[in-house]
């Protein structure tokens, strides 16, 4: 007898939740409201920059709609330092964000799901998985262009968007992919810098840069743009990284540089094998009679301040390009405000980091539906009509900021007598302005 | 809001899981039962990896007629755009990979047991680091390979399936599969007599050539074995990633491994599984802890280092043969008196 009651029982529970979970389709849903809301998109409470019109939805029981983005961040590892930082930068840009949507009365709330990437690319993949398994189609992150290049396959497949504050390879200007970037690629810096030298007055440079990833990009494309819109010619020479000494290789330099007859040398290096690099070249009487230029990977070297050094950098002009933050309003309320929270200047690429989240927040709004599709067709008519921190953040066909401009700095003696990095022009809209006589 | 979820987390573990354990396994057969002491296992994973990505890749780009290289932006546009047309094909080049992948990585630690038999025991191991390091720098200059660039958009197998959770799910399964049997094929090989010469090898060299054995065919055929799963390895491990460089593979990924067989136990296929398991488990473990820690004294890394570094000196202090220690050889005989004394104890 029981035994039969019990199985009538679970023979009613199954009828019951079948019946359930089709009534669940045929009845009507929640009411709910729409609204259309033309609104002025910018960070923070700077001059508006342009107009957008979103329509969202609002539940009636005025319980915000929450939607979860995915942020990867490399909170340990090699860009650790950076990272920890970042994560003061998401609480501020979430705060903004919701505040923002709140105050054009969006019922609507948006959440960071935050995940350590370690700065590794596994773990990079690992994270973006972890997201896409629980629904999420926005990621923020992560930081650099190998994690992105790890992810990208990925995101593509699942329809998930990613963002990435930081990721510069020019490899990765891909169209019609699900990768998306408010940092202007090395492909840019190098076109600045190759105005740079062609403002100059130089016509033929010996490249001499890293043999990885950013050295052979960023040489490659320097080498198309100063040829082909410049009329220039540079000889393209690569060395190998991770030498505690680079004096053979400053030989082999000296040699290229006389064979070539260039009138410059343009060093694409980071800080420590750059600074070697320039203290073997400032003993070079080869070296010491031609122009240098570099790219940002040596600013902000001590080295360079050293007198010996620096004073033999003013002798042969040297002139570099470097990311400038923009001097608008809305950077600097950024910085006072990420200040107020942490004590301290935020980090390299902070403001890309936080109109990242901007962007990924009114986009889901934009699309209507938390779709990656829809959300990748309304990033870039969003980011067309925003204008953060980091400046405007207009993308171009490949998902890239496509405006970016670019401080020219140099090594000055102060009026203290010391050697110091100062920036002494600019590089904007294609066109080179300079403080300083050549 | 930190974002667990259990199942999207046992799947990515299980997946590295597999991946790690078969490496460890690979290892453990060298130095455990061997005595072989390899630093240069990376190569072997790098060379299963570089087969996977240039094999895919270049045979998707041959078939289309596409006239451009996988790590150009042309060749990475066009990969994006056929790589999940025909998943025969996506499931023809896996197995193509993994065959090429064992047998070349095989064939590699064959012929390096020339220059390794030369060097004596004693340099074996910085003759191996500085085969690994050497092919990392080849792979970093060899531009079919990528370069310093590397390849990406590395086909998926699975790829063509729509709903990540099962696409994941499954890779991961095939990964364990893999595992299973690579672990089982270790198991009787070192219950062989072919195990016992291994152990014999390692316990005295001179002794083992003494006695007739041929030290240098034994050496050279477990060095093609492991070297070869760490090739199976290095396949899976590209597939899943679907994008590599030759960063990927520095010295230290090797000393991970070492890690992983000190601390499960030498010389016993699940003692490296189990030592796989705890270092890829406070590895993932951390993804989920350290957006939660904040600004702290000590920074994730550290804690990483030091709690897996305090790990192994617990387990060598209390257990100096691992957490799974070596256990005789399953002879037949063995296994008679085993089963004899379990019918006795039975009986009493």
């Amino acid at each position: 007898m029981s035994n039969k009651l019990t199985t009538a029982m679970a023979i009613s529970l199954i009828i019951g939740l079948a019946v359930g979970y089709g009534i669940s389709f045929v009845a009507p849903p929640l009411s709910q409201i729409t609204t259309t809301i033309t609104k002025t998109l910018s960070g923070g409470s700077a001059p508006p920059a342009a107009t957008v019109t979103v329509t969202t939805t609002i539940t009636q029981e005025g319980k915000p709609k929450t939607y979860k983005i995915g942020v990867t961040l490399p909170l340990s590892g090699e860009l650790s330092s950076i990272g920890k930082m970042w994560q003061y930068v998401i609480t501020i840009a979430f705060d903004d964000l919701n505040k923002n949507a709140q105050a054009y009365g969006l019922n609507v709330k948006f959440v960071p799901v935050i995940l350590d990437d370690a700065t590794q690319d596994e773990k990079a993949l690992e994270n973006v998985q972890t997201f896409a398994q629980q629904g999420i189609k926005v990621i923020i992150g992560p930081a650099a262009s190998s994690q992105v290049k790890v992810v990208k396959s990925y995101a593509d497949t699942n329809h998930i968007v990613i963002i990435s504050p930081s990721s510069t390879a020019p490899t990765l200007a891909i169209p019609n992919d699900y990768i998306f970037r408010t940092v202007g690629t090395d492909a840019l810096q190098a076109k600045a810098l190759a105005a740079l030298v062609a403002h100059e007055g130089i016509k033929k440079v010996v490249v001499f840069n890293r043999h990885d990833e950013y050295g052979m990009a960023f040489a490659q494309f320097f080498k198309k743009y100063f040829e082909n819109d410049f009329g220039g010619q540079a000889s393209l020479m690569s060395y190998t990284t991770g030498l505690s000494d680079y004096s053979a290789e400053v030989s082999s330099l000296s040699s290229k540089v006389q064979s070539f007859g260039a009138e410059a040398v343009v060093l694409i290096s980071f800080d420590t094998d750059g600074a070697n690099i320039l203290s073997h070249a400032s003993q070079d009487p080869v070296l010491s009679k031609v122009r240098w230029f570099s790219s940002e990977g040596i600013h902000g070297a001590s080295e360079l301040q050293d007198p010996s050094l620096a004073s033999w950098l003013v002798q042969v002009k040297f002139l570099g390009t470097r990311p400038m933050q923009p001097h608008n309003v809305l950077y600097k309320e950024f910085v006072k405000e990420f200040k107020a929270k942490t004590g301290q200047e935020p980090p390299v690429f902070s403001a890309n980091l936080y109109d990242a989240v901007q962007l990924a927040g009114w986009a889901i709004l934009r699309a209507h539906q938390y779709d990656g599709s829809a959300i990748k067709a309304a990033l870039p008519l969003v980011a067309k009509n925003y204008f953060g921190p980091s400046g405007w953040t207009l993308l171009d066909e490949n998902g890239d900021k496509a405006v970016q401009d670019y401080a020219i700095w140099t090594i000055k003696q102060t009026s203290n007598g010391k050697y110091a990095f100062t920036d002494v022009g600019l590089y904007s809209g294609g066109s080179i302005s300079l403080n300083i006589k050549s | 809001m930190i974002g667990f979820n259990v199942l999207g987390f046992l799947i990515s573990w299980a997946t590295f899981l597999g991946i790690y354990s078969i490496l460890s396994i690979s290892l453990n057969l060298e130095v455990g039962f061997t005595g072989i002491v390899n630093f240069g296992k990376v190569a072997f994973y790098a060379i299963g990896a570089y087969i996977a990505a240039t094999v895919s890749t270049y045979t998707i780009l041959m078939l289309y007629n596409i006239r451009a290289a996988p790590y150009t932006t042309e060749g990475i546009i066009a990969l994006g755009k056929y790589e999940y047309l025909n998943p025969f094909l996506d499931a023809g080049l896996f197995l193509l990979a993994i065959v090429l992948g064992f047998a070349i990585s095989g064939i590699v630690g064959y012929l390096l047991t020339y220059p390794v038999l030369r060097v004596g025991p004693e340099f074996v191991g910085m003759t191996l680091l500085a085969f690994g390091e050497l092919l990392r720098i080849f792979f970093q200059n060899y531009q079919p390979a990528g370069g310093s660039k590397g390849l990406m958009s590395i086909p998926h197998p699975l790829g063509w399936l729509r709903t990540p959770l099962i696409k994941d799910g499954l890779y991961t399964l095939i990964v364990l599969g893999f595992l299973v049997l690579i672990y089982l094929y270790s198991q009787k090989l070192v219950n062989s007599p072919f195990g016992r010469l291994l152990k014999a090898v390692r316990d005295d060299e001179v002794a083992a050539l003494c006695l007739g054995k041929h030290v240098p065919r034994v050496k050279a055929t477990i060095l093609f074995i492991s070297s070869g799963f760490a090739g199976i390895a290095g396949v899976l491990m590209a597939f899943y990633l679907s994008a590599i460089n030759p960063n990927m593979f520095m010295a230290v990924v090797t000393f991970n491994i070492w890690g992983m067989v000190i601390l499960g136990g030498m010389a016993n296929n699940l003692g490296a599984i189990v030592g796989a398991a705890i270092l890829t488990f406070i590895d993932r473990a951390l993804t989920f802890v350290t957006p939660n820690l904040g600004i702290t004294i000590i920074t994730p890394d550290y804690i990483r280092w030091m709690s897996i570094g305090l790990l192994i000196t617990l387990v060598l202090l209390f257990w100096p043969r691992g957490m799974v220690p070596e256990k005789p050889v399953e002879t037949p005989p063995l296994k008679l008196i085993k089963k004899r004394g379990d019918r006795n104890e039975h009986n009493a």
